[in-house]
Parts: structure tokens; C-alpha cells; sequence
């Protein structure tokens, strides 16, 4: 990296305050818990922190790349979520935590928030990425590492799921 | 929130979207109050460390770029160094009446037989070694080698050999061979001479004729050949021994008989290696002397009395040996060996010399290619662990992404 794409590079204490906001949307998306979302946030900062060096502006921009680590920082919360479990079975003593807060935002329909937390971490994923963040689908695809149909088709499903779930516990 | 019946399934996606966007979560006060001190944290540790700068993947073919340039330079470097440090033989021109664009060591014409030429040629790169000296300097070695009876001995002395070889830029007086003698010191001279003659007759004439001149200088022939097939070039290869203080006079003489192509004329003095051996057997001699004088001792043990015995036994066949190599080291002086090629062919055209900035760029060639050798040879022994490696790489990132797959699906 150049001198000059150094000074190019954005500070990332306003790199953290501009996307603290998308980042922490995303990882709550992604986990379905906001508690934990907002624990998860903080660490994937704290790595950007350490690793701010490392973030090249002309490869990504910051937004993507604080999500890359976001996502990084739940996919490890997915892995030891995913040990405890074993480990719980093992031992039959698995305890299942209820989410006691809303996990998606506040003022949503109980319906929708039911509907999201239905949906699985890789659809609630998409939607976050394609819906709230509102990124175009190349951008999406190259984050996922899928091509560019199996993302809109896995945003489609996603998303005709979701609502058939609202109208369905609508008219239950 | 409640739904009509027959809303439409896009509009009805459409509204969920919205009203996902319009309730987006937010981060909490602490959450922010966590990132603001993160940031602060950042702020402090940029003006405490200076900024790390980082390798992408163009840097990377720029560093390629330069490793190659560098390795150019490097060879280039490697073979000026090679150049100036290599030996330098001391060469001495002599006369040569040879068409123009003719070499030695080249098999003549396109008869297989002429192979034979070859074998009894001096190698090609020795005559690359000299052609690459001026004129200059061989006329003034020469000179001196002329002035100085003894010049043979102080060249000798720096590389052991005085060479006359072909050159046909060379304007020595035509027809005359070169006028190279040891001036009174023992010395080995060796000749070659390649000569033409104009067709089958005159070259059996011819040869006859060289060996008559050798035994009438009391020489004798050593070989002789005579290879004259129905088609193509016909040769003869004469090795003759003549006294060295007459080498000169039969050289002239045989020389003489055709139309010079190439010559080589080398004389290696011996007088050291001769005054060598003789003080070599005169400290056997001693030694031998001194063992039999402690043999006559009474008073010596059995053992002691053998063990000089075998020292005294082995100092004599030492002895008997270094006078053997002493007598053919005198002998060797004494005669001077003359080989002569008598051919009806010429001798095929070389290419033009090389030019300075020509050279330089093979020798950087040479050095650059040896150099591309070497890394393929590292990576050939590197490829297995290499491929290995890459699979290893691309099992353990295909089952990451299962995994992640697997994860993002509960």
C-alpha cells in the first residue's frame, strides 16, 4: 500500500461511528439475540481496531470489511455455541435460553419478530445485508462468496418465507 | 398488523421490507459508549505508532519484477567478474596463410573421415581463448620471445606453455612457419601443423616425402596414416620425433610441403622440472647414504635394523623410479614431436567474431540461464510440498465453508 492510499485510508474512530449503526444491524440479524448482537459488535470492533492496518480502502470499503470481521466474530459464536451444545447433549444438561428482549428492532410486530426469529442465521443474513444495508446483489454475492443468482434467489425465498409466516400468524 | 386477504405476494413483500428498514435495530447507549472509547483508543495508538505499510498483490509483481531485474544484473555482474578473474594465457602469434574464415578443430568438409582431423585439432575453445587477444600483444610477445633466448623460460615460468595457433587477421611473412625455440633450455616442443595439399597424389608424395625429412634430421616416425577413400577428402596424419636443436630447421622444412591451414606450435620448458628431479635424487641419494651408514651400527636392535631396511628398500625405489621420470624428462627435451595432417580439403568457415556488447550479453545469458536453472531446479524439489500444501489449503477452506454453511443454516 502506497503512502498516499494510506492517507486515502478513512480514521477508524470515524470508520466506527459512521458504521457502528450497519455493523451492529447486521451481527443482530445474523444472531437473533441483541444482547449477545451487542457483545459481538464490540468485539468485531475491537478486532478492526487491531487490525485496522491491515484494511486496504481500495479493495473493499469500510463498511464491508467491518461486516467481514462482524461476521468472522459470529461465525466463532456460532462454532462455541455449537460445542456447548455437543458438550450439553452429552451430558443432558442443555439449556435453551429464551430471548427475553426483542431481537430485531424495536417496534416491530410481534409477527415479524416471530417470522425472523423462524428464519435461519443465512437467511435473516441475507435480508439484513440486501434489506437494511440495502447493498446491491455483486456486492452481496462477493461477501457471501456465492454468485450473484444463488443470492437473489436465496433473498427471494428469504423473504417470501418471512412474509408468509407474518400473513399466516396474522390470520392464526 | 394486519393483512387483506388479496394482497398481491410482491406488494406483500414489499411492505415487510419497509417496515423492516423503518425498525432497524439500533445500538444501545453502552454499546456506542464502547465503540466512542475504542475510537479514542485508535486515535491515541496512531500518534504513538507509526503506520504500517503493507505488500498487496501488484507490490507483489513489482517485487517479482525487481527480483528478476536483479537477477539479470546479478549474472551480468557474475560473468564480468568470471571474465576478469579467468586465466590468461600468454599466446604468441606466428605466420598463417589461411583463406578467410577458417578455424581449427572444425571437421573438414562434409566427409565423415575428415573426423580424424578433428581428433588431432587443439580444442575449439582454446583457439577461442587466443583469438580473443589483440595482434598487438601477440606481435610484442613474440618479439620478446625472439629477442630474449631465454623469453621461452620467463613465459613458461607465468603459464607453463608458449602457444602459436592460427589467427587470420595474423600478417606474419607468408609461407614460414613460427621461428619458436627454447635457446639452449631443455624443452618440450610440440608441433602441429595442418597443411594442404592439392589432390591424392601429391599427398601420398607429400607424406613420404615428411618422413624422409624426419629421419634425415635423425628422427624418427612415431605414427603414420594415410585415410584416401574413393570419394570425398583425403588425409594423412604423421607424428614424427625429431632432436629439438633441429626442430626448427625440420619445421621449415615440412612445412614446405602444402599450403599451411592451421598451426600450433607449444613449447613447455622442462629445465625446471629436470633441476627439480636431479635434487630430488640427489636428497635420495644422501638419504640412502646416511641408512646404510646407521645399517653398519652393531649396536643396533632387530627392529630398528628392519625398520631402516624397509625405509632404506623404499628410498631405492624411489629412486629407481624419479630416474626413470628423470631420463624421459631429459628425453622429452631432447626430441621435439612434430605432427603433421596432410588434407585435400579446407577447413570449414567459422562464424564472425563476436562483438563486444555480443559477448557480454551471452555471458549474461549464460549467468542468467544457469540462475533459471537453479530455481527450477528448487522448484521441482518444492512442487510436491507445494501442491500439497495447496491442497491442504483448499480441503481445509472447502470444510470451513460446509461448516459455516451448516452453521447458517440452524
Amino acid at each position: 500500500m502506497t503512502v498516499a492510499a494510506l492517507e486515502k485510508r478513512p480514521d477508524f474512530a470515524q470508520a466506527a461511528r459512521d458504521h457502528l449503526g450497519a455493523v451492529h444491524a447486521y451481527v443482530a440479524y445474523l444472531v437473533g439475540n441483541r444482547s449477545v448482537a451487542e457483545d459481538l459488535t464490540a468485539t468485531a470492533f475491537e478486532k478492526a481496531l487491531r487490525n485496522w492496518t491491515r484494511f486496504d480502502p481500495k479493495r473493499a470499503s469500510a463498511r464491508t470489511w467491518l461486516c467481514a470481521i462482524a461476521r468472522g466474530v459470529a461465525l466463532d459464536h456460532f462454532r462455541a455455541e455449537d460445542r456447548r451444545r455437543r458438550r450439553e447433549d452429552a451430558y443432558a444438561v442443555r439449556q435453551e435460553f429464551e430471548i427475553a428482549e426483542p431481537g430485531f428492532g424495536d417496534g416491530l410486530s410481534p409477527e415479524l419478530e416471530s417470522a425472523l426469529a423462524s428464519l435461519s442465521a443465512g437467511e435473516r443474513e441475507v435480508i439484513a445485508l440486501r434489506v437494511l444495508l440495502e447493498w446491491d446483489a455483486e456486492t452481496v454475492a462477493r461477501f457471501l462468496g456465492i454468485s450473484r443468482s444463488a443470492c437473489s434467489m436465496r433473498l427471494s425465498r428469504a423473504l417470501e418465507k418471512l412474509s408468509e409466516r407474518v400473513a399466516s400468524d396474522v390470520e392464526a | 398488523m394486519s393483512r387483506p386477504e388479496n394482497e398481491n405476494p410482491k406488494d406483500r413483500i414489499e411492505k415487510t421490507a419497509r417496515e423492516l428498514r423503518k425498525h432497524r435495530p439500533r445500538p444501545s447507549e453502552a454499546l456506542v459508549s464502547r465503540v466512542e472509547r475504542l475510537a479514542e483508543r485508535s486515535a491515541e495508538r496512531r500518534r504513538s505508532r507509526p503506520t504500517r505499510i503493507q505488500f498487496g498483490r501488484r507490490k507483489l509483481v513489482y517485487a517479482l519484477a525487481a527480483a528478476l531485474a536483479v537477477a539479470t544484473v546479478g549474472a551480468i555482474v557474475h560473468s564480468e567478474f568470471q571474465k576478469s578473474s579467468g586465466p590468461r594465457p600468454v599466446a604468441v602469434m606466428g605466420r598463417l596463410d589461411v583463406p578467410s574464415g577458417t578455424a581449427w578443430g572444425s571437421s573438414v568438409g562434409t566427409n565423415p573421415d575428415t573426423k580424424k582431423l578433428k581428433s588431432i585439432s587443439p580444442p575449439p575453445a582454446r583457439l577461442s581463448k587466443y583469438s580473443d587477444q589483440t595482434i598487438a600483444s601477440r606481435r610484442s610477445s613474440l618479439s620478446a620471445a625472439r629477442k630474449h633466448s631465454g623469453a621461452a623460460t620467463t613465459t613458461t615460468s607465468q603459464s607453463g606453455m608458449l602457444n602459436l595457433v592460427n589467427n587470420k587477421t595474423a600478417k606474419l611473412a607468408p609461407g614460414s612457419v613460427a621461428d619458436i625455440t627454447s635457446g639452449g633450455r631443455l624443452a618440450d616442443l610440440r608441433a602441429t601443423l595442418l597443411l594442404k595439399v592439392e589432390n591424392r597424389d601429391q599427398l601420398s608424395q607429400q607424406t613420404a616425402q615428411a618422413m624422409k625429412i624426419a629421419r634425415s634430421f635423425s628422427g624418427y616416425v612415431v605414427a603414420a596414416r594415410v585415410k584416401a577413400p574413393s570419394r570425398g577428402v583425403a588425409t594423412s596424419y604423421l607424428e614424427l620425433k625429431v632432436p629439438a636443436a633441429r626442430s626448427q630447421e625440420a619445421l621449415i622444412k615440412i612445412s614446405s610441403l602444402g599450403k599451411i591451414l592451421s598451426q600450433d606450435v607449444s613449447l613447455n620448458d622442462l629445465k625446471v622440472t629436470v633441476t627439480s628431479q636431479s635434487k630430488q635424487i640427489l636428497g635420495l641419494r644422501r638419504e640412502i647414504a646416511s641408512l646404510r651408514k646407521s645399517l653398519t651400527d652393531p649396536t643396533l636392535s632387530t627392529q630398528a635394523r628392519s625398520q631402516l631396511q624397509a625405509k632404506l628398500d623404499q628410498a631405492k625405489a624411489k629412486l629407481g623410479a624419479l630416474r626413470v621420470t628423470h631420463q624421459q624428462t631429459i628425453r622429452r627435451g631432447r626430441l621435439a614431436t612434430i605432427t603433421v595432417t596432410f588434407t585435400t580439403g579446407d577447413l570449414p568457415k567459422i562464424a564472425a567474431k563476436p562483438s563486444r556488447i555480443h559477448k557480454a550479453l551471452n555471458r549474461a545469458w549464460d549467468g542468467l540461464s544457469s540462475e533459471i536453472s537453479w530455481a527450477a531446479i528448487a522448484l521441482i524439489v518444492a512442487s510436491p510440498f507445494l501442491l500439497l500444501a495447496a491442497l491442504l489449503a483448499l480441503l481445509v477452506r472447502s470444510r470451513r465453508r460446509r461448516e459455516e454453511r451448516r452453521l447458517l443454516e440452524q
